[in-house]
């Protein structure tokens, strides 16, 4: 639980004391010719004003100074220090911000209350400075605070107070990350968020799975399941602490609904034969999936109240991996009715189905970023697996990555960036990548082991 | 009578004179485009202008004869003792069958010098006794000087130049201009080439050139906009000082809303501060810049 409050910019330093102005008639009467006087030179000023369309730019991440974080008390210090690096660490990866150097300040901060020395900021090319405090409270709770400055214009723009328990302090480092990153680019941060994936242990013929869970910058790692079973594809639910996701038991493969906060776990349905490929509707309600049909699989939508199993496929051809799009009206899915496995898109309460995939190879995986504007694919063209991403309507599809194997895209829950996991082949196992939507930026995220299958969760807060 | 004469005229007035004003031809107004200043220079003036002139004085005081060095004859006394170490022939058939052809042609008169005189090696000596001392085969003597002599005759001939480098001055255009300004109170800062609208005079190119290289440069607009780029358009408008400095602050004319909007507006707000001093702009030319509005359009940023 995390408790928020404003923080108001401070007093500005007052630069000029304020003029009070005594008017005579004279004066008026001086005072209203001027004005007029104005009236008649403005249009000719601004026949001479210079209009000038900038129509290109430099796009590149924003130099941003992060000074550590100043302690309460002593003792949170430490606390506060790691607040501030994670705050930094954080920034960098996104690839939108470049941390400055500590070593290259020229100003100490010594109190978060009082305006930045902006001239000793413009020096070393901060365009952003945040400063932050963190403080324990007598009754035990954490304070924490920032403020974002604009050097250049010398202003304010953004100030929080956060409070909350001290093992909570990472998460405030995010949540502070994710409100620096909304308020110089303008969309939802993704840093207060977390990831489930498989980890996998031991040689390549004896693999241990275990479903696992982190924070997206891959610290906290918790393992959810023993490894005793094989466990595939996991999934968040956009609303609750619930992970949906595939095991090998004993017997056929079945989907489970894993609550993460109480460790309770219950099957998705008892039907004959293979269900596999699970994934939540945007309400959380639903969870649509495939199951098997003799050599075929179609794809079904399960009611989690009802338990109701509804049809939204019915061909003679494998139809998995269906994701919804975000407003909950359409899905997109892979069949192979067509001969080669291609991404498809249909109402989401069946019918007909468009394809929108042309590409040379073979399309899988398909899934609707959280944003709307693309679906990412894993695509398998001349022995090579690439991650890409095209328009809904199959436009503008890009490759991102393209190698031995990437497989599993999965949104960050603003929808630039993407994780995925790429297995170099070899004894070596897989491990997990980012890169944002546009094909840069590409960054290893470590986990403890070898790492497979991510799914990005939505913002926790 | 007179009466239904009096409206006949009166009505035929009013439709002749609606006539005219509804059917005038009205002026097919194009718009105007703003004049660039431009000067006709032909292409006979273009030669004449960059065309060299032979005898142009000041280049034949500093000429120096560059065939000084060329026509310095080479001391034959370097080739003598290597023509004497050689051994001594006795026979006159074999002196002139070991004479090698390569040798130069110096060397072998002293080696017939030294040999038993025949009437050949005589008659060779008498020759080579009226003749200079010097090979044959060597570029015949220069003498600079005469040639200098000789251009200075030549130059003496001729009538005078007509064209003197150094006095491209005098050859300008030193009559009063005759074109008349607009009358007025207060006289127009700029120049009226032609346009209706007589505001023609502009920053130059370069100028404008420079000042959307800087604040392309500076301008570093959220990735985000590029799904959208038309709803985050921003124009601010800037004020100037003489010494190149904002005037205040920048004044953002576009209005939206949102935490995008507000994000794009600060890009453009930072690069329009941080390309301070605007000292890409010309002293001469501040009326025309001491107001600027600058219109950032993402369109095309991102691939467009």
């Amino acid at each position: 639980m995390v408790d928020r409050r404003i923080l108001l910019m401070p007093q500005m330093p007052s630069c000029r004391p304020t003029k009070f102005l005594h008017l005579s008639r004279r004066g008026v009467l001086s005072l209203g010719s001027a004005a007029l006087a104005g009236l008649i030179v403005d249009p000719r000023r601004a026949a001479a004003a210079v209009n000038l369309d900038i129509t290109q730019a430099n796009v590149q991440p924003m130099p941003i100074a992060i000074p550590d974080f100043l302690g309460g008390t002593p003792g949170d210090n430490e606390t506060a220090q790691g607040v501030s690096q994670i705050i930094t660490a954080n920034l960098k990866r996104s690839g939108l911000f470049a941390p400055i150097d500590p070593a290259a300040f020229l100003e100490k901060i010594a109190n978060v209350d009082a305006v930045p020395r902006f001239p000793d900021w413009r020096t070393i090319n901060a365009q952003a400075l945040a400063t932050g405090r963190v403080t324990r409270q007598s009754d035990g709770r954490l304070k924490a605070e920032f403020r974002l400055w604009d050097v250049l214009a010398g202003q304010q723009l953004a100030g929080q107070q956060y409070f909350t328990t001290p093992d909570n302090w990472r998460r405030i480092a995010h949540i502070i990350s994710d409100a620096i990153y909304e308020r110089l680019t303008g969309e939802k941060g993704y840093f207060d968020s977390r990831v489930v994936f498989i980890d996998e242990t031991g040689p390549p013929e004896h693999r241990i799975k275990r479903l696992a869970i982190m924070d997206q910058d891959g610290a906290n790692v918790r393992y959810l399941t023993r490894g005793d079973e094989l466990v595939l594809t996991p999934r968040f639910s956009p609303s609750t602490q619930e992970i949906t996701y595939m095991a090998y038991g004993q017997g056929d493969p079945r989907v489970y609904l894993l609550n993460i906060e109480t460790g309770q776990r219950e099957i998705v349905g008892n039907f004959p034969g293979m269900s596999f490929a699970p994934r939540f509707s945007p309400d959380g309600q639903r969870v649509v999936m495939s199951l098997q049909e003799g050599s075929n699989s179609n794809i079904f939508v399960m009611d989690l109240r009802s338990k109701a199993m509804t049809r939204l496929t019915e061909t003679p051809a494998i139809d998995t991996s269906p994701s919804y799009s975000p407003d909950g009206a359409r899905l997109c899915f892979e069949s192979d009715r067509g001969g080669h496995p291609q991404i498809y898109v249909m109402a989401a309460s069946g019918g007909s189905a468009q394809r929108i995939s042309f590409g040379e190879g073979s399309y899988s995986t398909p899934v609707w970023s959280p944003r709307g504007d693309y679906i990412a694919f894993t695509r398998q063209a001349e022995g090579k697996f690439a991650i890409g991403v095209m328009k809904p309507d199959g436009s503008g599809e890009r490759i991102l990555t393209e190698g031995f194997h990437n497989e599993g895209p999965t949104f960050a829950p603003n929808g630039r960036v993407i994780m995925f996991f790429r297995d170099p082949g070899g004894t070596a196992g897989p491990s997990l990548f980012t890169i944002d939507v546009g094909g840069r930026n590409e960054q290893r995220i470590a986990t403890p082991s070898f790492a497979s299958d991510p799914a990005w969760s939505p913002l926790l807060s | 009578m007179k009466r239904s004469l009096a409206i006949s005229g009166i009505a035929h007035v009013v439709v002749l004179g609606w006539g005219l004003v509804a059917f005038a031809a009205r002026p097919n107004d194009a718009p105007q485009a703003e004049p660039l200043p431009v000067e006709f220079v032909s292409a006979t003036e273009f030669s004449q202008l960059t065309a060299g002139v032979k005898n142009a004085p000041k280049v034949l005081d500093d000429a120096k004869p560059l065939a000084d060095k060329v026509g310095d004859p080479k001391p034959v006394k370097q080739l003598a003792p290597k023509v004497a170490d050689k051994p001594e022939i006795t026979t006159d058939s074999a002196a002139h069958e070991s004479k090698p052809e390569s040798k130069p042609e110096k060397s072998e008169k002293q080696k017939d010098a030294k040999a038993k005189p025949d009437q050949i090696a005589d008659a060779l000596k008498k020759d080579e006794a009226k003749k200079p001392p010097k090979p044959e085969k060597k570029p015949p003597e220069f003498k600079p000087d005469q040639i200098a002599e000789q251009l200075k005759r030549d130059e003496a001939k001729k009538p005078p130049s007509k064209f003197d480098a150094n006095q491209v001055a005098a050859l300008l255009d030193h009559r009063d201009p005759q074109r008349q300004l607009a009358t007025a109170e207060t006289l127009n800062g700029s120049v009226n080439l032609g346009a209706q609208g007589g505001h023609a005079a502009q920053l130059s190119q370069s100028e404008l050139d420079a000042l959307r290289a800087k604040l392309i440069s500076l301008w570093n607009p959220p990735p985000a906009v590029s799904s959208n780029p038309d709803q985050y358009i921003v124009t601010v408008h800037i004020r100037l000082t003489r010494d190149h400095r904002l005037d205040g602050q920048p004044e953002v004319l576009s209005n939206g809303e949102g935490p995008l909007f507000e994000a794009t507006r600060g890009s453009a707000v930072r690069a329009v501060l941080q390309a301070q001093p605007y000292d890409m702009l010309s002293q001469s030319t501040y009326d025309l810049w001491k107001d600027i509005t600058l219109t950032f359009n993402p369109r095309e940023v991102f691939g467009g």
